[in-house]
Formats: C-alpha cells, sequence, structure tokens
C-alpha cells in the first residue's frame, strides 16, 4: 500500500470513530429528552397545582398535546386518573406518575377529548365543594 | 493505526466531552420539578381565603361574641383542605402543615391571640424563621412560608391573622 492510500485509509477510521462517539452521545440526549416519564412528572404535578388552585364551580381546560404525541399506542388505558385526592398520568405500559392535591374538592366530571379539527386533545375538570357536606 | 487515533490526548477529550454531555442532561432530566413552593403558596391562599372573605373574618371561623369556631381537629375540614397523600416513601398523610394565629388590633401593638394547626407540626421548626431559609439552597428542608393578613371580626375587632404554611414531599421534589 503506498503512503497516500495509507493516510486515507488512517484518516477514515478517524473520522468514523468520531463519528460514532458523536451519535451515540447524540442518540443518549435524544432517549433521555424523550423519556415519556419527564411529560407524566410534570403533567400529573401541573394538574395537581391547578387542582389545588381550583374554586368550586370552575372549568379549566388544559392542553395535553405534548403528552399525546409521546403517548404510547400499545397502552390503551386512560391518560390521566383521579382517585380522590390523587392525579395520575400515565402515557406507557410500563410506569406512572401520581401527586396529590390538597384541595378538598371533588371531580364532577373529568375526562380527555380529541379536538379533531386540530389534533389538540384537551382535559377537562369541574370541581365542586363540599360545603354543604361539611356543614351538616 | 497512529498516535491520532489512539492517542491518551484524544481519548481525554472524549472523555471530557461525553461527561459534560451526561452531567447537563441528568442535571436537566434527571431532578424530579420542585413545586412545593408553589404549592405552599396555594395552600396560604387557601387558608387566606377561608379565613378572610371580603376583608371579614367569617361567622364560620369568628362568632360575634368573640368565640373561634374551628379548632386544630376541625380546621383542615373547615378550610376544605385534605392532607392525604400518595402511599409512597412511607409517607403518613404527614407532608402538610397549617397554622393560623389571630391577633387583635385594638391600639397599635397586636394582642396576641389563639394560634390553631393541623397536619404535620414537625415540618414547621418553631425556633427558625423559616422565610429566611431559601428553598434552592435548602432542598432537604421543608418548604414554608409564611402569610399575614388584616381583617375584620363579626365582633367588631381586627385581627392581624398570621398563616403559615409547610410542604414537604421532599422525596417527590428535590
Amino acid at each position: 500500500m503506498n503512503k497516500n492510500a495509507e493516510l486515507l485509509t488512517e484518516n477514515l477510521i478517524f473520522i468514523l470513530l468520531n463519528l460514532a462517539f458523536f451519535a451515540i452521545l447524540a442518540v443518549f440526549v435524544f432517549i433521555k429528552s424523550d423519556d415519556p416519564s419527564i411529560l407524566e412528572e410534570a403533567y400529573a404535578k401541573k394538574i395537581a397545582l391547578i387542582l389545588d388552585a381550583a374554586r368550586p364551580g370552575m372549568n379549566i381546560s388544559i392542553d395535553m398535546q405534548k403528552a399525546i404525541d409521546k403517548w404510547d399506542k400499545d397502552y390503551v388505558g386512560k391518560v390521566v386518573s383521579i382517585e380522590g385526592n390523587l392525579v395520575t398520568v400515565k402515557l406507557k405500559q410500563k410506569g406512572e406518575y401520581s401527586y396529590s392535591f390538597f384541595n378538598d374538592v371533588k371531580l364532577t366530571k373529568y375526562f380527555y377529548r380529541p379536538n379533531y379539527d386540530g389534533g389538540v386533545y384537551t382535559f377537562f375538570v369541574e370541581p365542586y365543594n363540599k360545603v354543604e357536606e361539611v356543614s351538616k | 493505526m497512529t498516535d491520532k487515533t489512539i492517542s491518551i490526548y484524544w481519548f481525554f477529550v472524549l472523555f471530557l466531552i461525553a461527561s459534560a454531555v451526561v452531567f447537563l442532561v441528568y442535571s436537566l432530566y434527571g431532578k424530579p420539578l420542585d413545586v412545593r413552593q408553589m404549592e405552599c403558596v396555594f395552600l396560604a391562599e387557601k387558608v387566606a381565603d377561608c379565613v378572610n372573605q371580603g376583608g371579614k373574618i367569617p361567622e364560620t371561623i369568628l362568632n360575634k361574641g368573640g368565640g373561634f369556631g374551628i379548632n386544630n381537629e376541625n380546621l383542615l375540614k373547615t378550610c376544605y383542605i385534605n392532607t392525604n397523600t400518595e402511599n409512597v416513601y412511607n409517607w403518613n398523610n404527614d407532608q402538610l402543615f397549617v397554622s393560623i394565629n389571630f391577633s387583635i388590633f385594638e391600639n397599635e401593638l397586636p394582642i396576641p391571640g389563639p394560634t390553631f394547626f393541623a397536619g404535620n407540626e414537625h415540618l414547621w421548626d418553631k425556633n427558625s424563621n423559616m422565610n429566611s431559609i431559601d428553598p434552592a439552597k435548602n432542598k432537604n428542608f421543608p418548604v414554608c412560608i409564611k402569610r399575614k393578613i388584616y381583617s375584620k371580626g363579626e365582633d367588631g375587632k381586627y385581627y392581624l391573622i398570621t398563616i403559615s404554611t409547610c410542604v414537604g414531599k421532599k422525596e417527590k421534589n428535590v
């Protein structure tokens, strides 16, 4: 092999190794940033805080488009469920995130609804106060 | 292979870059979102709405005779606060604390009045001013805030109401 060919091979290996290294780093960053569990936590806490600040009679809409985009289609259950004062967001088959809210309100209805015109899903909650129950 | 591909210098540079990227990614995505400060403020506002409505203390809290309708037992129920938490990290529904102090304003100086509290009182350090603790620097502490409002009671007196709230939930926020 002449000297030029040898130089070319060495440089090619060098470049390929570097490319492989940075590709692995990029994949690592992408996997971490694309992890649905980050959104599960963010939305669970967001909804819990909104319910903490909610007052009787409010009807609250939350745009959950980012979560729906990351939703694992193999999972067919509820994305958001609220049991007692515990909000749970689940976007994938394995794992979920729950966070409690202190505001002692009951939700008269809650559901997520797809808006087919814009492809935006919206989550509605309607808390009501238990004033009558307490005063009894 | 030349020295270029396997040189210690080059591996050191690659190691530095990889470490920096991993560190940044974990510092950005690896830590939970800390919402305790906001939760604490909402809790204080919730209590403030309970003990002060339109600049007056509701009769269910303070009656015309100057008697208090709340006590440590019914404070949470009266103010619609639920201290139940998720059943994790050995939490025993003890991650919140609420305290309300009523001081009467008859002259210039407030006369100390009763204090009602509920929740986990260990979250509140009575010997220190929790307002001085910066939650960003002391993440292992519960986050506590103190709010003061003035209100008029049904007994015609003016009251300084001091509301203190604390939120634990360290494991899910730090």
